[in-house]
């Protein structure tokens, strides 16, 4: 596999896996293959997104001298406590930095779940239960799962009656008409109408439509 | 595993290639696929071109993070800047979206096609016209309700909080043939029970002869004057690497690529829309998602996706239901790190995730910026932002009447709450927009459809206006939000639209 993490912004993923993810994860190599999970990841992004990402990385670590606390030490350098402080500082601000921490959190805690032994120790464990309910499925219902399948394959019944010829329509250059009456019937029938407290999402509508015809 | 007839992928692939047909499509998801089954079937020579890679059913595994990177444009980490901003996934694989959803299939509410009707001046688009094509599409797909013994914990104490509050909440539709209740739709259907584009429509069309391109993404839709010509791209290697160029040469253009990267890909090709609508006119339902934990063991992860949906309040723009998410989605979107991560993380069996989705109002845009790409900026409005505290707070009350001990809300700053009285005078105060974490999966209305060219990018059957043999159909069309999930209106929308075209074909020489 192609090693997209390099120095130096490597060792401050690295750091920052061990500050936001559980404090399992310095057992058994795991912050390692955090890395190695991230690092697919960047895989598959566009390359302005992977730079971005590494500029991101990059940005929190240096950033870390201006916090007081870090005496003029980068993050990955911080001992736990003040890392910690670091990133809640930054993660308590009003603005953009805040959402991108946050997001950078997101993917590295992602990736940490992702490890086989931590799904297992939270008691996640989908393959034998997936194995267990796809046997139950073809068990009680194979032969009609069979024949849907082969549906998929098999001439069309006639096709639709095409569009009768259209009623005439509202002249778009007139003003809009009212709007529809929103206490219509949902369409699958086992959903009966009920009237809510407030009316539907879309009184602006006509306003709106309005106005972009005047622009 | 076996490749089907007419597949071509980037391995298979050594040279530029050159190809003639009659109709290209780009995109195999919900409305490709199903726009060249039709054609295929019709006896139209049709090429499918997927940016993605084909991944058949027996390649989805559990494994989050390997869907997240096979199935999903950019991880699945899209971005439509704001403030705040919201992350939304796109399928990118063969099958496309369907590949990846819930599975939830649902006719347009009637209200909804006669507003398209009468404020988007559609044709063609009434209950009772579309009504033949929404037939089709739930017997192509096998819409229909769960069997009673895969509905899982989760579902049962969101209805059990649904019917105590005296609530409206259904059973959802879905496109599933005796679904095993896996809970891995998010990650690829492992049984083959949800009946997306990937099981449906694309053998089907790939069976009646038409031809599909995988790893390969479109550069240009090419024209010669005012008519399309067809297109240009390049396949993709492993790492994203550009291959070989595929050259198509075709009588019409279907462009399917949903309402990201059709709009994205049009404006780069120099298309121009007299309405100034393309690209514009985002819809995206905003969602959030609350965590709620209870004292019983619920293992959200054994039973279906999304079993009932709660439509007390749709009428509001707000539609609540239950939908685990996988341990590695659930860590991503708590605020929680380190140790109160792990001690959160502990309780998962414990966790019931539930999220809302709002019917929004205001609208975002989609440009291409040099060296990015398409980028996505929308700005949720006061009003729905409003609505998200309020499905947000119906949400937390149903789990409360379930029986949740303690519910986090997706807001930044919100503590933990732990009983309805904490919740209503917590949310009683203002919730700031740009402490509100959101997402999506459903994107629209960026290529609306109208018969007046002054306010939608294509007409009521997705023909760009101004460019003869040019045509959308994907969640683009959508002149506004449905509200509710929106694939069955997408493929209902690209059989009425294929054959509208069949019907034509002798105009544009197919």
């Amino acid at each position: 596999m192609r090693r997209r993490l390099r120095a130096p912004v490597r060792p401050v993923v690295a750091r920052f896996t061990e500050i936001v993810c559980p404090p399992e994860v310095q057992a058994e190599r795991r912050t390692e293959r955090v890395l190695a999970e991230f690092e697919l990841l960047l895989g598959v992004l566009q390359p302005a997104a992977r730079r971005a990402l590494t500029a991101a990385f990059l940005a929190f670590d240096r950033g870390a001298r201006l916090y007081p606390p870090s005496k003029g030490r980068r993050f990955a350098r911080l001992d736990d406590q003040v890392a910690d402080a670091y990133l809640r500082a930054l993660l308590a601000r009003r603005d953009g930095m805040a959402d991108l921490v946050r997001r950078l959190r997101g993917l590295i805690v992602m990736c940490y779940y992702e490890l086989p032994e931590v799904k297992e120790e939270i008691g996640y464990r989908p393959d034998p239960y997936i194995a267990a309910v796809s046997r139950r499925r073809l068990a009680s219902y194979g032969a009609e799962i069979r024949a849907g399948e082969a549906a998929v394959l098999a001439p069309d019944p006639p096709r639709p009656d095409p569009p009768r010829p259209d009623p005439p329509r509202p002249d778009p250059s007139r003003p809009d008409p009212p709007r529809p009456d929103p206490s219509r019937p949902d369409p699958s029938r086992q959903d009966p109408p009920r009237p809510g407290p407030t009316a539907g999402p879309h009184q602006q509508d006509q306003q709106r439509a309005r106005q972009q015809d005047q622009q | 595993m076996s490749t089907p007839a007419g597949l071509t992928q980037q391995s298979d692939v050594t040279g530029n290639l050159h190809v003639e047909c009659g109709v290209v499509i780009v995109g195999s998801g919900a409305g490709g696929a199903t726009m060249a089954a039709e054609l295929a079937e019709a006896g139209i020579d049709v090429v499918m071109i997927e940016e993605g890679g084909y991944h058949p059913t027996e390649s989805f595994t559990a494994e989050g993070s390997r869907a997240l990177r096979n199935l999903y444009r950019d991880g699945g980490g899209g971005i439509a800047v704001g403030r705040p901003s919201v992350l939304f996934a796109e399928g990118r694989c063969v099958g496309g979206s369907t590949v990846v959803n819930g599975g939830m299939s649902w006719r347009t509410p009637p209200q909804v096609l006669d507003r398209w009707a009468t404020e988007g001046h559609v044709s063609g688009i009434s209950e009772k016209e579309m009504e033949p094509y929404f037939a089709k599409v739930e017997s192509r797909i096998s819409v229909g309700f769960q069997d009673p013994e895969t509905i899982g914990r989760d579902s049962e104490l969101l209805k059990a909080g649904a019917d105590a509050k005296g609530w409206n909440i259904i059973p959802n539709r879905r496109n599933q043939l005796h679904c095993a209740g896996t809970n891995n739709c998010n990650s690829g259907c492992p049984t083959g029970a949800k009946r997306s584009m990937l099981v449906t429509s694309v053998p089907r069309a790939l069976n009646r002869g038409a031809r599909l391109f995988a790893d390969c993404r479109v550069d240009r839709v090419t024209r010669r004057g005012p008519a399309v010509t067809g297109v240009s791209g390049h396949f993709v290697r492993p790492g994203g690497q550009p291959g070989p160029k595929l050259t198509v040469h075709a009588q019409a253009v279907v462009v399917a690529g949903g309402a990201i990267q059709t709009p994205a890909l049009l404006i780069r090709s120099g298309f121009r829309s007299a309405s100034k609508q393309l690209g514009r006119n985002l819809y995206l339902h905003p969602n959030a998602m609350v965590v709620a934990f209870f004292d019983e063991d619920v293992t959200g992860w054994h039973g279906v996706h999304q079993a009932f949906q709660v439509r007390e309040f749709i009428d509001d723009g707000i539609l609540i239901t239950a939908v685990n998410l996988a341990p590695s989605l659930l860590a991503a979107g708590v605020r929680a790190h380190g140790r109160e991560l792990g001690e959160l993380m502990a309780d998962y069996n414990h966790i019931v995730t539930a999220g809302c989705l709002v019917e929004d109002t205001g609208t975002g845009r989609v440009r291409n910026v040099p060296g990015l790409g398409p980028q996505v900026f929308y700005q949720i409005t006061d009003e729905d932002a409003a609505r998200v505290v309020r499905g947000v707070q119906l949400t937390a009350e149903a789990m409360f009447a379930a029986g949740a001990r303690r519910v986090l809300l997706p807001f930044d700053d919100a503590p933990d709450v732990h009983d309805p009285g904490e919740l209503r005078r917590l949310l009683a105060r203002p919730v700031p927009k740009r402490s509100m974490e959101l997402f999506t999966v459903h994107l629209m209305g960026t290529a609306r459809m109208s018969e007046d060219p002054r306010r939608g990018v294509v007409g009521s059957f997705g023909e760009f206006h101004g460019v003869p043999g040019l045509f959308v159909t994907d969640a683009s069309l959508f002149p506004g939000p449905i509200g509710i999930n929106p694939m069955e209106t997408i493929i209902a929308l690209a059989m009425r639209n294929a054959q509208r075209l069949i019907e034509r074909r002798g105009q544009y020489g197919i």
